[in-house]
């Protein structure tokens, strides 16, 4: 007779403060019902309340890798790209968020996992690591990617420099990568604001681009992320034009 | 049990006193104990132990005392966490269909127990057992299917239906002292087993599955149970000598054979605790093997000798 093999869950013995903040997670059947249900709600809320606009949503691959590059003027930014993708892919997507400012506390913690399904980014003391986790979450599991490569939500509502990281993750793959930029949320919640306004909030996404030329090295990454920024402007322009 | 609140009722006020007296008396042992023997590990380990129970015990007594709809939301969710650390330790619940459908078939076994349903109370197991197995010819996949749908079914069968008679017992005439007393009589068991395991019997009862269990201590946890049952026996509505001696059993044996059930379990996966939910304690699981051992027994005790005439029907 052929014996069973088990595979306990690694993190077992974890609290759930510890799980909530170990990547990758275990798949949770709470987790994917209460999502679920929030998104519902959010699309609805975003849709009343933002009245959210979304350009270019068939752009968006309808499985496998990729990554969505953002502006990020507000904490609504996430939930907003979240809203424009697909409901199946709204377990398949995470969002890169900073680990010292989501993951601080178990209520955060479980926001930002239910609503945006966060992967915590150590962008203080280990940028690589969690670099390394992105990738391995984009070329092994095949997974989608929320980045605001800007690292943090800009003071002024513009486009500031992206950090390289992006360039590290795609110079040199095959993986698309889509740009998009959110007008209208940091207006609505900018930065120091308690309550987010009610204010239209509109996402252009553009052309997925593919980096498979580029070399991997730091010239090669800065040279990425200075062409995604560049294509997120473009898209600003468009919009403003339109 | 009504669909009302009963923290009025005379015999939650007297539980609750239990309780609390219990709870404090054995936390002035304990505190006298960690001041006399310092720095014991021993102690510690109790003290750890001990301060969860501050935690178990509301979690038990709340939903009671709320009335009807808590309590059979709580069995719910008590069914579910349960599962959910079967499914966990199994590594089961990275097949989200299997997992998904016996949560479905949980919250489906709760709602016939709220709509009084006995009929389908008994049968659904059936339905339930059916479905898991089309499911992969649903799915049209063949491989660790066998082990999927084995590991589902015990999950829904022991961790869903058995504790799921706890929900049905709501229905019942008296069934608030019933399931006080269950709940109380199991923690005591529990205790009792832990302690006269400790102190009596060198003969180990099953040496592979838990090394530490000795039928001296198993014979000695079955006498306390026998004697806590026989002083509460006044608040037992109906019980005689005979159903007090059968709860004893029932509680007493039933209680140990839920531990080494899941002792068993753990044995075979390689793992010490199933969770962490309570320090001192383990997981969900590891607190409330005793109760889902017993729960269909005391349920089908009370059903035999008192409520034969409960109808199949929906409503009953």
């Amino acid at each position: 007779m052929k014996r069973w093999t088990y595979k306990p869950s690694p993190l077992l013995d974890k609290t759930l403060a510890e799980r909530l903040t170990t990547f990758p997670r275990d798949p949770s059947l709470t987790v994917y019902g209460l999502r679920f249900l929030g998104m519902l709600f959010l699309k609805v809320f975003f849709a009343c309340y933002f009245r959210l606009r979304i350009v270019g949503r068939r752009r968006i691959p309808k499985s496998g890798a990729f990554v969505l590059v953002a502006n990020h003027g507000s904490h609504l930014d996430a939930v907003a790209l979240a809203c424009a993708l697909p409901i199946r892919q709204w377990h398949h997507a995470y969002a890169a968020a900073a680990q010292d400012y989501f993951f601080r506390g178990i209520f955060r913690s479980l926001v930002a996992v239910v609503f945006t399904n966060a992967l915590p980014f150590d962008r203080r003391d280990d940028p690589k690591g969690s670099l390394e986790l992105c990738a391995d979450l984009l070329h092994v599991s095949h997974e989608a990617l929320i980045m605001f490569p800007e690292g943090t939500r800009s003071p002024d509502g513009k486009v500031h420099e992206f950090r390289v990281g992006v360039g590290r993750l795609v110079a040199g793959t095959d993986t698309p990568v889509l740009p998009a930029y959110i007008d209208g949320a940091f207006r609505a919640w900018p930065r120091g604001a308690a309550i987010p306004r009610p204010r239209r909030v509109t996402i252009a996404i553009g052309e997925a681009r593919r980096y498979l030329e580029a070399p991997p090295t730091k010239v090669g990454a800065t040279a990425v992320a200075a062409d995604l920024r560049g294509a997120v402007i473009e898209l600003e322009e468009c919009l403003r034009v339109s | 049990m009504t669909n009302g609140f009963a923290f009025h009722d005379p015999v939650f006020h007297v539980y609750a006193r239990i309780w609390l007296g219990l709870l404090l008396a054995s936390g002035a042992v304990l505190g006298i104990l960690a001041f006399v023997r310092r720095g014991d590990p021993m102690v510690r380990s109790a003290l750890v132990t001990y301060r969860s129970w501050w935690v178990i015990l509301p979690l038990m007594a709340f939903p009671l005392g709320l009335g009807r709809p808590a309590t059979i939301a709580g069995v719910t969710l008590l069914s579910l966490a349960c599962f959910h650390e079967f499914a966990r330790a199994t590594g089961l619940y990275r097949d989200m269909y299997f997992t998904g459908a016996v949560f479905i078939a949980i919250l489906c076994l709760s709602y016939v127990a709220w709509i009084r349903w006995y009929g389908m109370f008994l049968v659904l197991p059936m339905y339930v057992v059916a479905f898991l197995l089309i499911l992969p010819v649903l799915r049209n996949r063949t491989e660790g299917m066998i082990q999927c749908a084995g590991l589902s079914i015990m999950g829904f069968l022991y961790f869903g239906w058995f504790l799921g008679h706890l929900s049905y017992l709501t229905n019942f005439d008296y069934a608030l002292p019933y399931l006080l007393f269950l709940t109380l009589a199991v923690a005591l068991n529990d205790v009792a087993a832990f302690a006269t395991g400790k102190l009596f019997g060198h003969r180990p009862l099953a040496s592979n599955v838990s090394p530490r269990k000795t039928w001296g201590g198993a014979i000695g946890c079955v006498i306390v149970t026998g004697a806590v049952v026989w002083a509460l026996r006044s608040m037992l509505p109906r019980f005689g000598p005979l159903q007090l001696v059968l709860s004893a059993l029932i509680v007493g044996v039933g209680g140990q054979l839920g531990d080494l059930v899941i002792s068993f379990v753990k044995r075979d996966l390689g793992i010490k605790d199933l969770g962490s939910v309570f320090p001192g304690h383990g997981g969900w699981l590891d607190r409330y093997d005793s109760l889902i051992f017993a729960s269909p027994l005391f349920f089908h005790m009370i059903a035999f000798f008192y409520e034969r005439g409960i109808s199949l029907s929906p409503g009953g």
